[in-house]
């Protein structure tokens, strides 16, 4: 005797009734649900027999043919657009508010820059112009040279540069690489290496002072490409001696270093060491 | 295979077939005859399908018109991709497969873009697929024809809204009255599997289709 379970399956397999096997058929006989599901599946098997078969229309040949040959004419020159899921779109789309709103805070939450220090916020910008202030003292033989992007505070080193040369040279130089072209380079003439960085050294910006110069205050404008890097002016004469002012970075909490803290190194033979 | 080239070509020979397909009836010789280049053979063989591979997609899909596209675009695939068929199972088999590969990817598809409408709740019955939200008007109507109609239709709809995996052996089996065998082959499944799946479906519709029963 089958299984109530073994039966279903029988009848679910069978074609007709008729071609049930003996076993199902005892089953049935004693089994009121079995024949309960024998006489639905025969009623669903009925209702599904009714649906009438469809056609194809009559010219689906013609339009199979048209559709072939214009696929043989333009085989590869199809390009399908991605159909991305409402789904995808939708994380995608969450993905950027939620990067919005990250940078929105991040934005809300820095420090505020200081007031009365704008130079600090020109720090982060591109290149900026600078001056270098010269004065010559005929008794002392003294120059000074004074850093003044802008609006950044001066810086005062003090160079003491040989009063014999009529012609001096002043360069700019800067650790790092230079974005644009310097305003007033009139030529390269060396590069220093800032070794105890391990960065490369960056054009030197060269611009050449006349020759007579006034014993009182000289301005010398020249181009400083980032206020944020380190900073190198060499002051040189015609005969070759030479001094270089290093001045430390402008950045963001840096406003302590402008506070007359640029160092003065003086030039040497064995300033191929570096002065950072 | 060659290409066509006009518009000439587009109509089949409709009285005239060439002597290959006088000679060779069966499934097999046919593609083998239109993979050497006889347009007339492939066209006897869209002959033969076309009506059966329509109605089995329109049971998949309940869309006429989609039914048709999905149909021709059977019938593409198997001309593009007649040099590689193999023969070592029937050639129905070989082409139901194929129409129930691009029957479900499409179901898939727009299962994904269904969105919700506002307006659904104001369509006509015929365009909506849920069957399980509308039962069964069983009050008497005074016309049969009506009656037969609309209990078509909720089978149709009924079928309809079965999951792809039971619903193609439920239509290959129950309408296009395939063997189990050759239904494992088309579905690329077990017997035992297609006859569980069959089993299972049939018991979706009894739930569905209870006030019909």
């Amino acid at each position: 005797m089958l299984t109530c379970q073994q039966c279903r399956t029988e009848i679910d397999g069978a074609v007709r009734a008729e071609t049930l096997a003996a076993q199902a058929r005892e089953h049935l006989d004693v089994c009121a649900a079995c024949r309960q599901f024998q006489v639905e599946r025969r009623r669903l098997r009925t209702l599904i027999g009714e649906l009438e078969p469809v056609a194809a229309p009559p010219d689906f040949e013609f339009r199979l043919r048209a559709r072939m040959a214009a696929h043989e004419r333009a085989p590869a020159a199809r390009f399908v657009w991605p159909a991305f899921a409402p789904r995808a779109l939708g994380l995608a789309f969450a993905a950027c508010l939620i990067l919005a709103v990250a940078a929105t805070l991040r934005l809300h939450t820095q420090p505020p820059l200081p007031t009365g220090d704008p130079g600090a916020a020109q720090s982060v910008v591109g290149p900026q112009s600078a001056q270098v202030k010269i004065e010559q003292h005929n008794s002392e033989a003294t120059s000074t040279a004074s850093i003044e992007p802008n609006n950044i505070p001066i810086i005062t080193p003090t160079v003491k540069i040989p009063t014999s040369g009529q012609r001096r040279v002043l360069s700019i130089e800067q650790v790092g690489s230079l974005h644009s072209t310097p305003r007033g380079v009139l030529g390269v003439n060396e590069r220093a290496e800032s070794e105890s960085l391990g960065v490369g050294s960056a054009p030197l910006v060269t611009r050449t002072v006349a020759d007579n110069l006034p014993a009182s205050l000289s301005t010398i404008p020249l181009p400083v490409p980032n206020s944020s890097a380190p900073l190198k002016v060499t002051l040189k004469d015609m005969q070759g001696a030479a001094r270089i002012v290093s001045v430390d970075p402008v950045s963001f909490g840096a406003r302590d270093l402008l506070g007359g803290r640029a160092r003065v190194v003086p030039a040497s033979a064995t300033d191929s060491q570096g002065v950072w | 295979m060659s290409a066509l080239s006009s518009i000439d070509e587009l109509l089949l020979p409709a009285v005239a077939q060439s002597p290959v397909v006088a000679e060779v009836s069966s499934d097999h010789g046919l593609l083998e005859a239109a993979r050497t280049g006889d347009e007339a053979a492939f066209a006897e063989l869209v002959r033969r399908y076309r009506n059966q591979i329509t109605n089995y997609v329109y049971r998949m899909t309940n869309d006429y018109d989609l039914a048709v596209d999905l149909a021709q675009e059977t019938f593409m695939r198997v001309y593009r991709a007649a040099d590689r068929y193999q023969t070592g199972y029937a050639f129905s088999t070989y082409i139901y497969r194929i129409a129930t590969n691009l029957a479900i990817s499409e179901l898939r598809r727009r299962k994904r873009r269904r969105l919700v409408s506002l307006t659904g709740f104001f369509q006509d019955r015929e365009e909506s697929d849920a069957t399980e939200l509308d039962p069964a008007d069983i009050r008497p109507l005074q016309d049969v024809t009506l009656v037969s109609e609309e209990r078509r239709a909720a089978v149709a709809r009924a079928i309809a809204t079965l999951p792809d995996k039971y619903r193609a052996p439920l239509v290959l089996r129950d309408i296009e009255e395939r063997s189990y065998e050759e239904i494992a082959g088309i579905l690329e499944l077990s017997e035992g599997t297609v006859k569980s799946r069959i089993s299972r479906a049939r018991s979706f519709l009894r739930d569905k289709l209870q006030s019909y029963l």
